[in-house]
């Protein structure tokens, strides 16, 4: 099912938001700071990152839900970044989000069916019956029930709600997803049947998916590659089993190893890395990660150092490697 | 030092009245914990995890919140029963609590040192102010705040989320508890920030004795930190025992159920790449509670019986309890 087609390849993508630390003094907070990668058809790419990593404004940024301040996204080998906003909407027929929290992407005001339809509306899909039909077999599509059209958001549980999220999303036959966070609200139980449906659908309507999630045995469940952020950039990039086998970054190792595990004998040994996360509007020099790192070297405070495949499509930006 | 039993808790039923009628929050608990253990509960929310622990602590919101049937006794005292002048002895000053936001726990308009400073003038009155401060520079440097001179002057907003709940450790662990609660102490915090938490939490343990009862939803998390676990369900506790145990040979079907649908990292890779086992439905709303096993309408290993009797206590190995009719 996993083409070797590119679906979408951001290069250098930055985001930077203006910040004001007073009258006069003038800073940007650079979420994302020059990040690039693809994503194949078929494919799920998983971001993984603590708060503040800038995995969220990635996901937004590649929709242009928020304008990014540079670089290329390339869709379909489309610039989006070139596109007027009418050229825009066309586009966003193919890539839609799925949203964290279940009980603030709903409208409570409307109707299940009002949600799900309105991107069929918007874009002049279907109207009428035509339109009651494709809600209802979206419906039965996520786990939901038919006659479940005329019900409220309220009537239904965070996991139910998260399903019609996801016929919201899927209404408009997407080829792109980007999920952010998509289970994390959710209750343990819950999380496990979201997960599954989303693998179902995307061997069913042969999705691409961008997954968002802090939380790494998440992530390394469901994607096929993953990408490691931290304070705006990518650390490491691997496909999901490399990464799993072997991680390099001192930070994703230090990643791994801080997931609490059920598994009495394969527990890793626990790296705790010191500190917090540093102030993005003052980055250290170097290596952003060099204040916390255990294994950092005179060179990692001078020089900022870059992705670098260090063989088999396996992306680590560290000076301990490549 | 013996290991006594330090609280037990017996048949604890809470109720909130509302207008869609009475919520049966916690529905007959038993929990008994000694002295140097660490005691996990765990379920999905709406389990009655965090009303057990609150009712321990006799916070149980009022007035549509009650305790309408149980008893709870702390190191030989009936709590239930205690003027409210007594409780306020207990609270905060042998059992402490920590909560899961560390944003709205701490009062945004005081500095830290005055927050923690009033945890002195209400349990240990007599200290002079200088000493209060001196404690609280101490307590700061316990739960390894840098530049805790500094900080005691600084407002809950000038911290980071990580660095708060270490406040509220500090708080918690101000007058040397016998009982510590944590309720979710790390869901708020990034999983970094979580180990050096958590790690903190049982380093303070093993220094002063202290029993703990870690509340979670995350396995994980119980798994590593503690050594027995109560697994909760819509009210009541359906299954305990020794971590391990519980762990590698749940018996009841939704201990077995939770227990397999989490991407579990460690088993081997294609094992975490699987399909994820599911529990089918949702939790019950806890009005009216259908009679039988609360559990019954998802139990795939559901019997005629389950649906007309509630399942008794079944003993599965040595401490090791199941409530379940299999």
């Amino acid at each position: 099912m996993n083409s070797n087609r590119v679906l979408l390849e951001v290069k250098g993508l930055k985001k930077y938001f203006p910040v004001s630390l007073g009258v006069f003094k003038k800073a940007s907070l650079k979420a994302v700071d020059g990040i690039s990668f693809i994503l194949k058809e078929g494919e799920t790419l998983g971001i993984v990152g603590e708060s503040g990593s800038g995995k969220s404004t990635t996901g937004r940024a590649i929709l242009r839900l928020i304008e990014p301040t540079a670089g290329e996204i390339l869709f379909q080998n489309k610039n989006l970044c070139q596109l007027d906003e009418k050229g825009m909407r066309l586009m966003r027929k193919q890539m839609q989000m799925i949203y964290q929290d279940p009980y603030t992407s709903l409208d409570p005001r409307m109707t299940v069916g009002a949600i799900v339809g309105e991107p069929l509306e918007v874009h002049r899909v279907a109207r009428g019956k035509e339109k009651d039909e494709i809600i209802r077999s979206l419906l039965v599509n996520v786990g939901l029930r038919a006659d479940n059209i005329n019900s409220y958001p309220n009537e239904f549980s965070g996991g139910q709600r998260q399903r019609i999220g996801i016929a919201r999303a899927l209404a408009l036959k997407p080829k792109l997803i980007v999920a952010d966070e998509p289970v994390s609200a959710l209750d343990v139980s819950i999380q496990a049947q979201v997960l599954n449906l989303l693998k179902e659908l995307q061997s069913q309507f042969h999705l691409s998916y961008i997954f968002i999630s802090h939380d790494l045995s998440v992530v390394v469940h469901t994607s096929d590659r993953i990408a490691v952020m931290y304070l705006g950039k990518i650390l490491e990039l691997a496909s999901d089993e490399e990464l799993y086998f072997n991680p390099l970054h001192p930070y994703t190792k230090a990643l791994f190893s801080a997931v609490p595990s059920v598994d009495k004998v394969s527990r890793r040994t626990r790296i705790i890395i010191k500190g917090e996360i540093p102030n993005i509007l003052s980055l250290p020099e170097g290596c952003r990660f060099y204040t916390r790192c255990g294994k950092k070297k005179d060179v990692c405070k001078l020089r900022e150092p870059e992705l670098k495949d260090v063989g088999g499509g396996h992306f680590v930006a560290c000076f301990l490697f490549g | 030092m013996e290991n006594r039993v330090l609280l037990s808790v017996r048949d604890l039923h809470v109720h909130f009245h509302t207008r869609q009628g009475i919520v049966q929050a916690v529905n007959g608990v038993n929990i008994s914990i000694r002295q140097r253990d660490a005691v996990g509960i765990v379920g999905e929310s709406g389990c009655g995890k965090t009303m057990t622990a609150l009712s321990i602590l006799r916070l149980v919101p009022g007035p549509s919140g009650r305790i309408v049937q149980g008893e709870i006794k702390f190191d030989g005292k009936d709590i239930l029963k205690l003027p409210e002048a007594d409780i306020r002895q207990i609270r905060g000053n042998q059992i402490s609590m920590i909560f899961q936001d560390p944003m709205t726990s701490l009062n945004p308009v005081y500095t830290i040192g005055n927050q923690m400073a009033e945890v002195f003038h209400l349990h240990s009155k007599g200290l002079k102010n200088k000493e209060i401060r001196d404690r609280c520079v101490e307590l700061l440097k316990l739960v390894e705040i840098p530049m805790p001179e500094q900080r005691i002057y600084q407002y809950p907003h000038e911290l980071s989320g990580g660095m708060r709940q270490r406040v509220m450790i500090a708080l918690a662990l101000a007058c040397k508890p016998k009982l510590l609660i944590a309720d979710e102490p790390t869901t708020a915090v990034d999983v970094t920030i979580q180990a050096q938490i958590i790690e903190l939490i049982s380093k303070l343990k093993e220094e002063s004795n202290t029993a703990v009862i870690l509340i979670t939803h995350n396995l994980g998390l119980m798994a590593e930190n503690t050594n027995q676990v109560i697994m909760m369900y819509a009210g009541k506790v359906v299954e305990n025992g020794a971590v391990d145990d519980v762990i590698d040979h749940p018996f009841h079907p939704y201990a077995q159920g939770l227990i397999n649908s989490i991407p579990r990292m460690g088993k081997n890779f294609s094992e975490m790449k699987q399909k994820l086992h599911e529990i089918p439905g949702v939790v019950p709303r806890l009005i009216n509670l259908p009679k039988g096993c609360i559990f019954a309408p998802r139990c795939p290993r559901r019997m005629e019986i389950c649906e007309q009797k509630e399942p008794e206590k079944k003993e599965i190995g040595p401490n090791h309890h199941a409530w379940c009719w299999q």
